[in-house]
């Protein structure tokens, strides 16, 4: 079973999220901010990282810069989610190694995971 | 005129006193000519060193006034006149300096606006894009059944609040669109793309809300695909949804759309036809304006920013098209561009 982490700190969206890859039978681990988010990659080595930019204490773009320069974790695909969608925003996501950049109001959860799909197989 | 103001003054002096040789010449005769010429050439000589002092005292420092106002032209308001000469044109340089002062501040308050913008619409993309994300899914965990089952009345109110939700959404997009637009961000990312698989994936999106209007939605494609152009597929997809958009919410029941695809040699053309309240004559030339909405659809849909086919317009040119339309009031109206093939 795929495990997938959401690394987002608003509950309700972290819910829906959740409720919807458990649903496709993913297994589903969360971070609630970046320090939380950043230890469980290392720790817990999901599959797929499911992240926000916007976070408490360490930002989206710090803990994708960590995780892409940690070897150990340097594979694990990372989707960045966020309200964010500026043009430099979304380039400097891709070019810290981001798999994709989904603008949190053009996606549905549905979506997510269907994009999720595309990804880990 | 390249000739400098002292080289002018020279020659009027040249001219003077060969004028003055001559008449002296002709008045008096050969003999006392050359005692008058002595006379004559220590006047010229005071006029010539009057000019001189002139021409440093005043000419030098407006010279350098020149310079500096040269910069300044060029938005440059860092510079500041080098005081000389006599009081009055000091006086004058230190009248300048001011001015300039004034223009630095100014440029400075225009800095700080320019970056309380941009400030600015970053707050709002993430203060309104937050909540209107939230909404979205909310709409969708419901939608999906995810929280339990629904009745049809509430999945047609689900359906009503979402789509008001998605055109919140577009408004928040339009805008920022607009205004990086305004400040020279907006950036395309070209790569080859088939046209018609954008217009397919768009009119497909469509078809419901056409159908929800009992509008006819038409695709018409030419049988052999265009070839394939540079685009920056994220930013024409919008353009096209803005036109087919447009175009169906300005269309009654019963009415047409139809968007075809034409092309040549030289260009791929897109038409957006429709059989809707079109625009009054008079309105027409402002049709790309931003913000602009004619007056008969903003009585007839008072929904609708006006940026959507000011948005159209920059993407296109951005590619090197053009924007084409025609209309007829209570007919309708045709949106459409065209797009150069690369050779």
């Amino acid at each position: 079973m795929a495990k997938v982490l959401i690394i987002e700190d608003d509950k309700f969206l972290r819910e829906l999220l959740s409720q919807k890859l458990l649903k496709e039978g993913y297994e589903v681990l969360e971070g609630v901010d970046g320090e939380a988010g950043l230890k469980k990659i290392t720790e817990d080595k999901p599959d797929l990282v499911l992240l926000d930019l916007i976070l408490p204490g360490k930002d989206g773009f710090e803990i994708l810069t960590a995780a892409k320069s940690n070897p150990e974790t340097a594979n694990i695909p990372v989707l960045v989610l966020s309200n964010l969608g500026q043009q430099e925003e979304v380039e400097k996501a891709l070019k810290l190694g981001a798999a994709d950049f989904l603008v949190k109001a053009h996606f549905t959860p549905g979506e997510i995971v269907a994009k999720i799909k595309t990804i880990i197989t | 005129m390249r000739f400098s103001i002292s080289l002018i003054v020279a020659l009027i002096v040249l001219l003077l006193v060969l004028a003055g040789v001559l008449s002296v010449y002709f008045a008096v005769g050969k003999e006392q000519t050359i005692p008058l010429l002595m006379v004559a050439i220590a006047n010229v000589e005071a006029v010539v060193l009057l000019v001189f002092l002139i021409t440093r005292g005043v000419l030098q420092p407006l010279k350098g006034y020149m310079k500096t106002l040269h910069k300044v032209g060029e938005s440059d308001f860092s510079v500041r006149m080098s005081l000389g000469g006599p009081k009055e044109i000091r006086e004058f340089g230190q009248g300048l300096n001011s001015m300039i002062e004034k223009l630095e501040h100014a440029q400075e308050r225009e800095k700080q606006i320019e970056q309380l913008k941009t400030e600015f619409v970053s707050l709002v993309a993430h203060q309104l894009r937050a909540p209107l994300s939230d909404i979205k899914w909310a709409l969708d965990a419901l939608s999906e059944e995810d929280l339990g089952k629904l009745t049809q009345k509430q999945r047609v109110v689900l359906q009503k609040t979402t789509t008001s939700n998605e055109r919140m959404i577009r408004l928040v997009n339009d805008l920022l669109n607009v205004t990086r637009i305004e400040e020279g961000r907006y950036l395309f990312h070209r790569e080859l793309s088939q046209l018609a698989d954008i217009l397919l994936v768009m009119v497909e999106a469509y078809k419901p809300r056409a159908s929800r209007k009992e509008v006819e939605l038409l695709l018409e494609l030419p049988q052999k695909p265009p070839p394939m152009l540079l685009l920056d597929r994220e930013k024409m997809e919008l353009a096209v949804q803005n036109l087919v958009d447009n175009a169906l919410k300005y269309t009654p029941a019963n009415g047409r759309v139809t968007v075809t695809l034409l092309y040549d040699t030289k260009k791929v053309e897109v038409k957006v036809q429709d059989t809707g309240i079109g625009i009054p004559e008079k309105e027409r030339q402002r049709v790309f304006e931003k913000f602009f909405r004619a007056s008969n659809a903003k009585s007839k849909e008072p929904e609708g920013t006006g940026l959507g086919l000011y948005l159209a317009k920059n993407i296109v040119e951005a590619h090197g098209g053009a924007m084409q339309f025609q209309s007829k009031e209570n007919e309708g109206s045709m949106f459409g561009f065209t797009l150069p093939v690369s050779k």
